[in-house]
């Protein structure tokens, strides 16, 4: 049941043509212009490395972190909010679903629809054009980024089922966002970072989302690192999950009290 | 202009008692508002303890060249937002334009007006902070000339900046769905970021003649830091300002006579 709302929001994309090309376009700005600035860095420095880091791989990481966005990035938040502001939320809990595997399945739809509509061009042009390489053990970064997609997606819906308690989420997503862009390492790889700054990064699930996978990627850690890297993010995907779904039980005896 | 601003301040009124309404919504918007752009302030940061230089701009060069766009985008942010693609999108979707073309008062403006925007504070008080800074860091003296100087840049920037945005707005009119193809105009404000010199021919004379986003911080910076491309490009950002506000008031104008209502 829930693979053919996979299915249906995978096709309903299909419709807004305008939005696929303007998300196309807009993920090429982001990309190009930290294309340029990794240029001038390290043309303009004179080095072949910072930290370690050669400019191909520097290349490398911000494409990846550029199609990682592509989910994290999403408005999904809304979706749930407008499900519970505007009573949405009440159809869908009168259905034989679950209601968070029924919003996994529509992010999954939707997500599938943006790889293939935004990240396969992204992909393409920065394997061909900007030089980018493939990764160093694509098995662990294909689970790695999957374990990634899932912390994300338990995050989305924590800060939507926020809409229970709160009259507006802006704030706390934007907040979240302000957080994990800085200490996920998505803008900026985390190793560039002071060492108490990456000690305290390492300590929220934001890092497994961007900077586990593409720590593995571009080759950053390698070996028994791997493992405990992906260690911590099933440690976040099971608390993370586990805290929604107890969030969405608190939150259902709210839609009872005020009688939907 | 005398009810125009007899207008504009009776609408202020009304907004700081909503903000009182919802005082925590508030709080919590400009303080969000405020980390976020502080956040291109720890990215300089952490890009200048690794690297010795961006193409020869140093931190605080580079600090005050983010700080004056994020300056006139705040400014844009807290008072001009009214004409967003957004905002207008919504409104000719769900009909309220039809009332609003209905009110004795020019559509652009009551736009304007009712929609000052609170969170807008955050950007700004960063702005600036982030724009002094980097004024202090790259040896910039404040006198008079420079003051009035540099206001003069910060307003031709905010006309630069809204006419653009306006001009794209517009396509609300002519299309329902205009939210993706005018977020575009948006991310190229990312290239503005940084200094110009770092790209391709092709970029920079887009963001000098076609898109003139470079007038808003890049050439203006020069001036003051004494670097870069085109110095005396600088004086064009007032006339560009102008005549940019001239083009998207007549294209608004224009657009508004083509709109037809969504009938709902």
């Amino acid at each position: 049941m829930y693979h053919k709302i996979v299915f249906t929001k995978f096709k309903e994309n299909f419709v807004y043509r305008t939005d696929v090309i303007g998300g196309i376009i807009n993920s090429f700005i982001e990309l190009a212009a930290l294309w340029f600035v990794w240029n001038a860095i390290y043309a303009s420095s004179g080095v072949v490395t910072i930290k370690g880091i050669t400019l191909p791989a520097m290349i490398t990481y911000i494409s990846i972190s550029t199609v990682i966005r592509i989910y994290s990035h999403s408005y999904s938040e809304y979706m749930i909010h407008d499900e519970v502001k505007h009573g949405g939320i009440v159809v869908a809990i009168t259905k034989p679903i679950n209601y968070i595997f029924f919003v996994l399945s529509r992010e999954l739809g939707i997500t599938f629809f943006r790889f293939m509509a935004r990240g396969i061009p992204i992909l393409l042009v920065a394997f061909i054009i900007l030089g980018a390489s493939l990764p160093l053990s694509p098995i662990f970064f294909i689970i790695s980024f999957i374990l990634g997609f899932f912390i994300n997606f338990f995050l989305v819906v924590l800060i939507g089922l926020w809409s229970f308690w709160a009259g507006s989420i802006w704030g706390l997503r934007l907040s979240k966002n302000v957080i994990s862009d800085i200490s996920s390492g998505a803008i900026f790889p985390l190793f560039l970072f002071p060492q108490w700054f990456q000690q305290i990064a390492y300590l929220l699930p934001f890092q497994a989302i961007y900077n586990v996978p593409l720590s593995i990627y571009i080759g950053q850690i390698s070996g028994f690192e791997i493992y405990t890297s992906l260690l911590i993010q099933v440690f976040w995907f099971f608390s993370l999950g586990l805290i929604a779904l107890i969030v969405w039980k608190f939150a259902q005896r709210r839609i009872f009290v005020q009688g939907g | 202009m005398k009810d125009f601003f007899k207008l504009w301040f009776m609408y202020m009124k009304l907004i700081f008692k909503s903000w009182k309404e919802y005082r925590i919504d508030f709080v919590i918007g400009i303080t969000a508002m405020f980390v976020a752009n502080m956040m291109s302030v720890v990215f300089f940061w952490v890009i200048f303890e690794n690297v010795i230089s961006l193409n020869g701009w140093s931190f605080g060069q580079i600090l005050f060249l983010s700080g004056m766009l994020s300056v006139v985008s705040g400014f844009w942010h807290t008072f001009l937002s009214g004409s967003s693609p957004w905002r207008l999108e919504e409104y000719v979707r769900r009909g309220i334009l039809d009332t609003v073309l209905l009110k004795p008062i020019g559509t652009l403006r009551y736009f304007l007006m009712s929609n000052i925007d609170e969170d807008g504070f955050g950007e700004l008080i960063a702005a600036f902070f982030i724009l002094i800074t980097g004024a202090n860091l790259s040896g910039i003296i404040w006198n008079f000339h420079n003051i009035l100087l540099l206001t003069a840049f910060i307003i031709s920037g905010i006309l630069i900046f809204f006419s653009i945005i306006t001009i794209f707005s517009c396509l609300a009119f002519w299309t329902t769905r205009v939210h993706s193809i005018s977020r575009i105009v948006w991310h190229f404000m990312v290239f503005v970021k940084y200094p110009l010199e770092i790209y391709n021919p092709a970029i920079i004379f887009l963001l000098t003649f076609i898109l003139p986003l470079g007038f808003i911080n890049y050439y203006p910076s020069e001036i003051f830091l004494g670097k870069g491309l085109h110095l005396q490009f600088a004086y064009l950002a007032p006339i560009i300002g102008v005549v940019a506000l001239i083009i998207s008031y007549l294209f608004w104008k224009f657009s508004l006579k083509h709109y037809t209502s969504t009938g709902s």
